[in-house]
C-alpha cells in the first residue's frame, strides 16, 4: 500500500471542519422563524410553525452530528499519523533497532 | 384548512414575514461560507493520499452535499416567505381600499367585512336615486374587496404552510418551485361577445389588487389579453398590454393581406367584398391607432383598449394619464365615427380641451380626456341593415354594457376617486343614455347632438341632480329627429340642463355660436367652453341656455327652417 500523509494539511482541515462546525452553531432557523405566528396570527401557517422549526432543528443537528464525526476522524488521524511517525522515528532513527 | 377571515388579515403583518425571509437569507449564505471552507480545506492529492485519504474525501464531499441540500431548502424557505410577504400585502392594500372607500361613502367596514353605511333621509327623490345607486356601487366593490382579500389571504396562507413544511421535510429532489415559475392566477372569466354587467369591473379591479407586482408584470407579459381590454384595471397597465396586442393585431393583419394579395381569387363569399381592400382598411386602421398613441408632442397617450367587431377596429385612447388625474372626460362619437377616419382629429381637438380644461381646473387639478372609439358605431353602409342602421337604437342597447363597465372601470381601478365626465355626441348619446340605465359610476354627463335617449326620468340614471346636461344648437337638425328615433328627446328628460351654444348679448364676447351638428367642439364656441367647465368640475363657469337660444329653436321649429335651412349664421 502507497500512501502520502503532510500533517499540517490534514490540521488546517480539522481546523477548518471546527470553524464551520462554530458557524454552523450561529444558525438558528427557530428564531428565525419565531415572528410569523404573530405576522399571520389565527392561520395555519402560525399553527405549524412550531413544527417546522422542529423539523429545521433535526436537519441542522444532524449535518453538525456529520461534521462533528468528520472533524473527529481527522483529528485521531492527524494525531495518529503523527505518533506512528515519532514512534517510528525514535526507534529506527534515535537508538537504532535492538540486536537480540 | 385556513379560515382567516377580514379582521384577521387587519392584522397582518408582512414586515414581520419579510424580515424573516431576510434572516433565513443571511442563514443560507452562512451555510454557502461554510460548504466553500470545507471544500477549500481538502489537502490535496499532494498531501495526502491513500485509502484514508479517500475515505476522507468522500466523506467531506457528503458534508457539503448535505449542507447544500439545506441551502436549497432556506431558498425555498425564503421563495415562501417572500411570496407569503407579497400575497399578505396584496390581501392588506384590499383591506386598506374596502376600508377607504367605506369612509369615503361616510361608512365602515366591521370585523367580517360587513359595510356599514349611516341611514340618510332625502327627500329629493333624483337625489335619493343617485343615493341608493352609489350605494349600491360601494356595496358592490366593497364585498369584492373584501371577498377578494379573505380567499387571496387564506390561499397565501395555506400555500405558504404547506411550503414551508414541504422545504424542510419534503424530497429533495421535489421541493416546490421558486414563485416566478408559478402560474399567474387566472382573473375572472370575461364575456364572449355577451353582456358585461358593470359591476363585473369590481371583480376585475379586486383580481389585479390580488396579484403580487411580479405578477402583474408576467400578466401584462404573458397574458396581454388578460389585462388590455379588461375594466377595472389600472391605465398603466392596460396600455402596456394593448401595446402588445396591437403589435400581435399589426402581425395579423400583415400575414392576412399577405394572404390575399398571393391568392387571385380573394373575394370572399358573403358580402361578396374584397379580401385585400379589406385587411388594407383594418392595416390603415390599426396604423392610425400606433400613430396616436406612439405621438411626441409632449402629452401622454394611453391605449385603453384595442379591438375589433364587425370588421371595424375599436380602440379607446386617452390623452393624459388617467391612473392620476382627478378629472377624467370619456368622449363617445356618433354616426360614422371610425378609428382610421376620425381617431387622429379626435385626438388633436382632445388634446386641446384638455389642456383648456386644465387650465380652468382648481387647485392645479390633473385632467384626463378619452376618445371611446370603443363600438363599431354606425355607417352608412349599414342604413340598409336594420340592426345596423343609424336609424334605430339597436347597437346602442348592444353595447352600452361595454362603456357603462369602461366609464365604472375608471373609478374602480383607482385608489382615489374622480370626477368623472362623459361627453357624447350625436348617436353617441344614444349608447350614453342606455348606459346610464345600467348600473355604473358617472358624475356629469353632457349630451350634444342628441337623436334622443331612452330616459324617461332621471331616477333611473343614478345621476345627482343636475348631473345631466344638454347641448342642442338651434340650427343642428339632428336633435329634431328625436320623434323618429327610440327614446325621447334629451331637452324632454325632465331635470335635464339644457346649457348655452347660441352666443347672447351679456355673454362673453370671446365664445361664438355653435352652429350645425358638428361644431360643438369648435374652439372658441359656449358649446365648447361648457363642455370643457362641466369635466373640469366647475359648474360655476357654465353658461346656462338663454331664454333667447330656447325662443330662437322653438320658432325654427315652428317655421320648419330647421330642416330647410340647417346651417343659418
Amino acid at each position: 500500500m502507497k500512501y502520502t500523509v503532510d500533517p499540517r494539511a490534514l490540521d488546517a482541515s480539522a481546523d477548518a471542519v471546527i470553524r464551520a462546525l462554530e458557524t454552523l452553531g450561529a444558525v438558528r432557523i427557530d428564531q428565525d422563524l419565531q415572528h410569523l405566528a404573530v405576522a399571520v396570527a389565527g392561520g395555519t401557517t402560525a399553527a405549524r410553525i412550531a413544527s417546522v422549526t422542529t423539523q429545521w432543528d433535526l436537519q441542522l443537528g444532524s449535518a453538525r452530528a456529520r461534521l462533528r464525526a468528520h472533524g473527529g476522524a481527522l483529528f485521531v488521524a492527524t494525531e495518529g499519523y503523527a505518533d506512528v511517525e515519532s514512534l517510528t522515528a525514535r526507534q529506527l532513527g534515535e537508538a537504532g533497532p535492538e540486536v537480540p | 384548512m385556513s379560515d382567516l377571515v377580514f379582521g384577521d388579515i387587519r392584522r397582518f403583518r408582512p414586515a414581520l414575514v419579510r424580515e424573516a425571509r431576510d434572516r433565513i437569507m443571511l442563514e443560507r449564505q452562512r451555510i454557502g461560507r461554510v460548504m466553500t471552507e470545507l471544500l477549500a480545506s481538502r489537502p490535496p492529492a499532494t498531501a495526502w493520499s491513500g485509502p484514508a485519504a479517500q475515505a476522507s474525501f468522500t466523506r467531506t464531499s457528503e458534508a457539503v452535499g448535505a449542507l447544500g441540500e439545506i441551502a436549497n431548502r432556506l431558498v425555498v424557505t425564503a421563495h415562501a416567505l417572500a411570496r407569503l410577504a407579497d400575497l399578505m400585502q396584496a390581501s392588506l392594500e384590499l383591506v386598506r381600499h374596502a376600508e377607504r372607500r367605506a369612509a369615503e361613502g361616510g361608512g365602515q367596514v366591521d370585523g367580517l367585512g360587513q359595510l356599514i353605511l349611516p341611514r340618510l333621509v332625502v327627500l329629493d327623490p333624483v337625489l335619493a336615486a343617485h343615493l341608493v345607486r352609489q350605494e349600491s356601487l360601494l356595496r358592490e366593490e366593497v364585498f369584492r374587496d373584501v371577498r377578494q382579500a379573505e380567499s387571496l389571504a387564506r390561499q397565501a396562507d395555506d400555500e405558504a404552510a404547506g411550503r414551508l413544511v414541504a422545504a424542510v421535510r419534503g424530497p429533495a429532489d421535489a421541493l416546490p418551485p421558486a414563485p416566478a415559475k408559478l402560474p399567474v392566477p387566472a382573473p375572472p372569466s370575461l364575456p364572449d361577445n355577451g353582456f358585461i354587467h358593470p359591476d363585473s369591473v369590481f371583480a376585475n379591479a379586486s383580481w389585479w389588487r390580488s396579484l403580487t407586482p411580479e405578477e402583474k408584470g408576467r400578466a401584462i407579459r404573458d397574458h396581454p389579453q388578460w389585462v388590455g381590454p379588461r375594466d377595472g384595471l389600472p391605465a398603466w397597465a392596460r396600455h402596456q398590454a394593448n401595446l402588445e396586442l396591437l403589435a400581435r393585431a399589426e402581425r395579423n393583419v400583415a400575414a392576412r393581406l399577405a394572404a390575399a394579395r398571393r391568392n387571385p381569387f380573394h373575394l370572399l363569399p358573403e358580402p361578396w367584398e374584397d379580401e385585400v381592400e379589406r385587411a388594407e382598411r383594418y392595416a390603415q386602421a390599426l396604423r392610425t391607432v400606433r400613430d396616436v398613441v406612439s405621438r411626441q408632442d409632449g402629452v401622454p397617450r394611453q391605449l385603453l383598449a384595442i379591438g375589433g367587431a364587425d370588421g371595424l377596429v375599436t380602440a379607446v385612447v386617452a390623452v393624459g394619464d388617467v391612473d392620476r388625474a382627478d378629472h377624467v372626460a370619456t368622449f363617445v362619437g356618433g354616426f360614422t365615427t371610425t378609428v382610421k377616419g376620425d381617431l387622429r382629429p379626435l385626438d388633436s381637438e382632445l388634446v386641446g380641451m384638455r389642456h383648456e380644461a386644465t387650465a380652468v381646473a382648481q387647485d392645479g387639478a390633473e385632467v384626463a380626456v378619452v376618445a371611446w372609439l370603443g363600438y363599431p358605431a354606425p355607417q352608412i353602409s349599414g342604413l340598409s341593415q336594420w340592426r345596423r342602421s343609424v336609424a334605430t337604437d339597436s347597437i346602442a342597447r348592444d353595447r352600452a354594457d361595454e362603456l357603462a363597465a369602461f366609464l365604472t372601470g375608471l373609478d374602480a381601478a383607482r385608489d382615489t376617486p374622480l370626477h368623472s365626465t362623459l361627453w357624447a355626441h350625436s348617436y353617441g348619446s344614444a349608447v350614453a343614455g342606455n348606459a346610464l340605465l345600467l348600473p355604473g359610476d358617472i358624475d356629469d354627463v353632457v349630451l350634444f347632438g342628441s337623436p334622443g335617449v331612452p330616459i324617461r326620468k332621471l331616477e333611473s340614471t343614478g345621476l345627482k341632480p343636475g348631473g345631466l346636461n344638454v347641448l342642442d344648437a338651434p340650427t343642428d337638425v339632428v336633435p329634431l329627429l328625436a320623434p323618429a328615433f327610440p327614446g325621447v328627446s334629451a331637452l324632454r328628460v325632465p331635470g335635464a340642463r339644457r346649457l348655452a351654444t347660441m352666443h347672447v348679448n351679456g355673454m362673453p364676447e370671446r365664445l361664438r355660436t355653435s352652429f350645425g351638428h358638428s361644431q360643438y367642439t369648435a374652439p372658441g364656441t359656449l358649446s365648447r367652453h361648457n363642455l370643457i367647465a362641466v369635466a373640469a368640475g366647475r359648474p360655476d363657469l357654465v353658461i346656462p341656455a338663454s331664454e333667447q337660444e330656447v325662443q330662437f329653436r322653438a320658432f325654427l321649429l315652428r317655421t320648419g327652417l330647421a330642416v330647410a335651412r340647417p346651417f343659418l349664421p
